[in-house]
This record gives structure tokens, sequence and C-alpha cells, in this order.
């Protein structure tokens, strides 16, 4: 019997594509969990995670063949999420009208140690995790992916389609915003 | 309770793979998608190309291009006659193609203004190339009632706001007779407050533009510009229009 589980991501679309289509399911399992944990962070208790996360892994399944085998599944995955959770909020009119963003407008500068690391990722994602919500849809997203999905700034920026730069000065943004408002933030940085 | 959800959720989505209610799409599909979107961007920057070429046109075949030349006292109908439902059709069409363009993962990934610089470029250069293509005379011209096309028809109402272009017809002892694009016979009257603006006297056949008020059905000119466009023969001289009416002619030249 083979052992799939130890394929890689990209190595499974592969074969799905190709008509194995049962192997499917390895990556829901690798990836529910996280995609549920994402679109919580942007819906409210009362709405159905399961069903969103459900038309997301599906609308990832019709679309396999766009897929571009030379990528990272799990940033193209983050991107129809986005997507799907973005729309869902217009239906609800829930999502700010899109007015012209500066942050994208303009080229910024952003160092090289990205977020400029003052303690270990893991530990400040626990530290934020009770604070991420206040934050505004533009900057929550973006923090969340960077701390909570461990994700990069290339691979966000690939994620909201928005140069890395803008990525960047999100985050930047959304720490100073939490060092002011969130209590937890507030004890490490006095 | 949770660890039943994830199965839960696998075992739907296999369930509509397996009867066939959700299809992968084939990859023609987005081979058509990505041919679509390109089209309808070629499309969006055909026209955006169309438009600006035919406000540089129009601007030109009416006169109103030349304004500034004729100093201050012009600048005030030189902004208020610029085609401004035209050019806000161009900027929200390049707002557009901006929108489209984001699709591409070399135009998304740099901040916004680097690509609206990179498009307006692009356009405003292909808009010159094509103004001197004989595109929108060709056009024009081979209309039988051009002024009454939507796209002209500003150049047909400049006559009214006090701009005037056309080509010299004959020099007369107070001024000079135009022919206009719309075959009429306008008499310029010149005096010592007309500002000339041109290199040589006037003469029979030159391409002017005044800038002026009517008076009794004749024009007082307040500045007259002889032009050397790439309209210059637009509308081609016609001499043989039939006999002229109006002030008898003095001279072929109109000295400085």
């Amino acid at each position: 019997m083979k052992d799939d589980s130890a394929k890689t991501d990209e190595d499974i679309m592969n074969l799905v594509r190709l008509g194995e289509t049962d192997l499917f399911s390895i990556l829901i399992e690798r990836y529910e969990e996280k995609i549920k944990r994402y679109a919580r962070k942007f819906l409210s208790d009362g709405e159905d995670i399961n069903d969103i996360v459900q038309d997301i892994f599906i609308k990832v399944f019709i679309n396999i063949k766009s897929f571009d085998l030379k990528r990272k599944f799990s940033t193209w995955l983050y991107r129809i999420a986005h997507n799907e959770l973005v729309n869902h909020l217009k239906k609800r009119k829930k999502m700010p009208l899109p007015l012209i963003d500066m942050d994208i407008l303009f080229p910024y500068y952003i160092s090289k140690n990205e977020a400029g690391e003052e303690m270990d990722r893991r530990d400040f994602s626990k530290k934020i995790e009770s604070c991420v919500n206040e934050l505004d849809w533009k900057y929550r997203e973006p923090i969340f992916l960077y701390y909570m999905e461990e994700l990069s700034y290339k691979e966000i920026s690939e994620i909201l389609q928005v140069p890395v730069s803008t990525v960047g000065v999100r985050i930047k943004r959304a720490k100073e915003m939490l060092k002011s408002s969130c209590k937890d933030i507030k004890e490490i940085y006095g | 309770m949770d660890k039943e959800e994830p199965k839960a959720i696998i075992n739907k989505i296999l369930d509509k793979v397996r009867s066939g209610q959700i299809k992968m799409r084939p990859s023609s599909y987005f081979i058509l998608k990505t041919i679509l979107a390109v089209a309808v961007i070629f499309v969006v920057a055909a026209s955006i190309l169309f438009l600006i070429s035919l406000i540089f046109f129009n601007l030109k075949a009416s006169g109103v291009w030349y304004l500034p030349r004729f100093g201050f006292p012009a600048l005030g109908p030189y902004i208020k006659l610029l085609p401004w439902a035209l050019i806000s059709a161009v900027g929200a069409l390049i707002l557009v193609l901006e929108i489209l363009a984001k699709r591409f993962s070399f135009v998304y990934k740099r901040p916004l203004v680097y690509s609206l610089i990179v498009i307006a470029l692009l356009v405003f250069m292909g808009s010159l190339i094509l103004d001197r293509t004989p595109l929108h005379p060709s056009i024009f011209s081979s209309q039988e009632d051009p002024l009454k096309n939507p796209f002209y028809r500003d150049i047909g109402m400049m006559q009214e706001k006090g701009i005037y272009r056309g080509t010299v017809l004959r020099i007369l002892e107070q001024g000079f007779i135009i022919e206009t694009l719309e075959d009429s016979e306008i008499e310029i009257l010149v005096d010592k407050d007309t500002k000339f603006i041109h290199r040589e006297d006037l003469e029979k056949e030159d391409s002017v533009v005044v800038f002026g008020e009517e008076e009794e059905g004749k024009v007082r000119a307040k500045g007259v510009l002889e032009i050397n466009d790439n309209l210059r023969d637009f509308p081609p001289f016609r001499p043989d229009n039939g006999p002229l009416h109006g002030p008898p002619e003095s001279q072929d030249k109109m000295p400085l």
C-alpha cells in the first residue's frame, strides 16, 4: 500500500489532477484546521464556518488545473480562501468599500528583518491572539498570516495580491496599534 | 464533536467528487479565460489610445489646442473648452485597465503608482504616435456629415465659443475671409489691437486659428495664429467652391 501522506502538497495536487481524486482528502486533512482558524478571524461566531471552509475546498478542487505546480500550494489555497471570505463579507455588507489605499499606491521601505523581531514569532502570536480581532480587516489579515500562520511577507503578498512593502507597512502599523491597545503586548513593551 | 467535524467536510466533498456533483474545470477553460482577459485589456487599451488621439484631433481641428498661444486672456476659455467628458472617460478607462492588469503578478507586486505611471506613459506615447497618423482625418473625411457624429460634434461648436479654424480664402482691406470645416465663409476683421502670431505675411490658403468675438455677422479678431500642423490640408482647400460673396478683395497678402 502506498504511503501518500508523506508526499508534498504539490505532488498530491499533481496526482489529483491526473485523476487520483481521493488523494484530495489528504490536502483537506492537512489544511482544514488552518483554514477554519483563518476564517474564524474574519467571521462572527454565529456564521457557519464549516460551510464556508467546505466552499473553499470545493473551489480548490474545481480550479485545481489552474494551479501552477511550481508554486506553493498553501499560498494558492490561502488566496482562494481570502477571495471566498472577501466575497462572503461583501454579501453581508461587512466589507468596507474599496477606496484608494495609500498603502498600495506608494512604495515603502521595509527592513530586511521582517517585522523587526523583538521576540519569537510563536510567543508573540500567543500574546496577540486575543487582541487581533480588534484590528481593522486590512491590518488583521497580514498580522494573522504572519504570526499565526507563520507565512513570509512574500507569501502574504501573493495571497493579498499587494506589494511586499505594503505587507511590511501593514504589519508594522498593526503591531503599533496592538502596542497601544492590547494588554498583553503593553506588558512586554512597558 | 470537534474531531468529527473535519471528517464530515472531507466526506461531503469526496461524496460530491465521486458522484460527479463537482468536477475539475478543464485546462482549456483557464487558457480561454486568460486569453479573454488579455483581449479585454487590449480592447480597453485600444479604446484609450483612440480616445486620446480623438482628443488631440478635436482640439487641433477646432483650434482650441492653440489657444494658449494667445496668452493670458485665452487661458480661461482654453480650460473651459477642453473636452472634459472625453478626458474623464480616458481617466476612468485607465483605472479599468489598472484593475484588469492587477490580475498579473508583475503588476500587483509593485506599488500602484508605478503601474499607473507606466500605463499613462504607454497610452500617452501611443496616442502621440496615433495622432501623427491620418486615422482621424480619414474617419472625419469619410463621413457624410462628420460634425453630426458625436465624436466630432464639439469641433463644429467652437465657433459659438469664439474659436474659428479655417483656411484663408481672400485677403481684404480690413481683414480676411476664412473657409471653416463646415464649408461656411466667415469674414474676420482685424485692427491695431489684434495680436498676430505668425512668421510671415498671411496669405491665401494659409491655415489659421482666430480667437475673437462675433459682431454683426463678422468676427472681430483678438488674435490670429497661422498654424502648420499635420491637419494643414484638412479639410482640403477647395478653390472651386463657386463665386465668393462679400467685401471686395484687396490683395493676396496681409502684411504684418
